[in-house]
């Protein structure tokens, strides 16, 4: 598998070969080349009620134009059974629309080329992808930055920007925000990582009273006591979270900085904070 | 019947992402270029200025009709990207020795460069060629 490479995106992963890179990426869709242009695209979201698989494909031939139901290729098979499934092709290429009884995820999967059913690349494709996860948490894999969030946080914004890779996850009350920073070597120049996080993130730290304290290889900036009720009922009548906390850490491996930024209106859960702090990181592509 | 022809020229049409990549990166002989104590590059580049700004700024004796220049300064990594221009480089192996320097994954490298190099396109400081 050395040629291929994992990528996690929002509640799905899949294995792709190397050489197909990421070309647009949404909240759940992803698109992918190679160096002749798109050959995969992928769409995926949760279902609530119902799914009735053929009238979507009804609905899909609308807007994707012409589209055969076809039998499943050979290879396909034993990789869609574990998933209700159409199969389907395109003037362009074929596809398969898939839904996950276990996580009820469906999934429109599309490849490009006329071959495309009868090459062992697609199968290999789907039978990498995955919709649910044994620990219960969401991977995130994409362009070299990884991460491991709690099911209960629902990415909210998403900015992967030259230098800045950011991922805001939302549950209810509170908010983390992960963050990817480099080349640290530059953003460190002249400083230490208490300087720099002091910098960066000021409001935070002022606003919740926030202290440094090295854990591992990570600093975390924590309040030293809860905050008082009439500081809380301040921030609330300001609209401002009433707890906050910070996990930076320096990978000097990697010349990142990984931050995990938490804020609510309850207690945080510092365990679940330095669990995910420890997973966000750096992967080799 | 038009009356009025348009004022803007179609655009070229940009080459290919590929093509991009595999044009050499050149340097404009026209900039002065210092460099600041701290050791970043400070770049003075001549700026255009459209014929009738130009003759109300004459009139007015606002300008004396000598080519007026910006100065750009580049911060480190600007500075180190800016050392490696040589005329001889594509934009393809600036990206490489980007993503090599600051251990950057090569689509973040990329875009950093082109982004970079068009800022300074824009400018007249390089061109592609």
């Amino acid at each position: 598998m050395a040629d291929w490479q994992r990528l996690a995106w929002n509640g799905l992963a899949l294995g792709v070969p190397r050489d197909w890179e990421l070309t647009a990426l949404g909240m759940r869709h992803l698109v992918l080349a190679d160096g002749a242009g798109v050959i995969m695209e992928c769409k995926w979201n949760r279902v609530t009620g119902r799914f009735d698989l053929d009238r979507h494909l009804r609905k899909l031939a609308k807007t994707l134009g012409a589209l055969d139901p076809m039998e499943p290729p050979p290879a396909w098979r034993p990789v869609l059974e574990s998933f209700t499934a159409r199969v389907f092709r395109l003037a362009d290429g074929c596809g398969a629309l898939l839904f996950c009884p276990q996580c009820r995820t469906a999934s429109l999967v599309r490849f490009a080329g006329a071959a495309a059913s009868e090459t062992e690349t697609p199968a290999r494709v789907l039978a990498s992808l995955a919709c649910h996860f044994a620990d219960g948490c969401v991977p995130w894999q994409v362009f070299g930055f990884a991460a491991h969030t709690p099911a209960a946080y629902a990415l909210t914004h998403h900015r992967l920007t030259p230098g800045r890779y950011e991922l805001v996850l939302d549950a209810g009350s509170s908010r983390l925000t992960l963050a990817s920073l480099g080349p640290a070597d530059v953003l460190l120049a002249g400083g230490d990582l208490a300087a720099w996080s002091r910098k960066t993130f000021a409001e935070t730290i002022a606003r919740h009273r926030l202290l440094p304290i090295a854990s591992g290889p990570a600093l975390a900036w924590r309040a030293r006591r809860e905050p008082t009720f009439l500081r809380r009922l301040f921030l609330r009548l300001r609209r401002e979270p009433t707890r906050g906390g910070l996990i930076v850490r320096h990978d000097p491996a990697a010349n990142r900085l990984f931050c995990l930024e938490a804020r609510g209106r309850e207690p945080l859960d510092w365990k679940m904070l330095e669990a995910t702090g420890a997973a966000l990181g750096a992967v080799q592509t | 019947m038009a009356l009025f022809r348009p004022k803007t020229a179609p655009r070229p049409a940009e080459p290919e992402r590929g093509a991009a990549l595999d044009l050499k990166v050149l340097k404009n002989r026209g900039i002065e270029v210092d460099v600041t104590d701290q050791g970043l590059v400070r770049l003075r580049y001549p700026v255009g200025i459209t014929p009738w700004v130009g003759s109300l700024a004459r009139r007015l004796r606002l300008w004396d009709g000598r080519p007026l220049k910006r100065t750009l300064e580049l911060d480190a990594m600007g500075t180190t990207v800016w050392g490696w221009i040589d005329d001889k480089r594509t934009v393809a192996e600036l990206c490489a020795l980007l993503a090599g320097r600051y251990k950057l994954h090569p689509r973040e490298a990329e875009v950093a460069m082109t982004a970079f190099v068009r800022q300074l396109g824009r400018r007249g400081i390089v061109a592609l060629g």
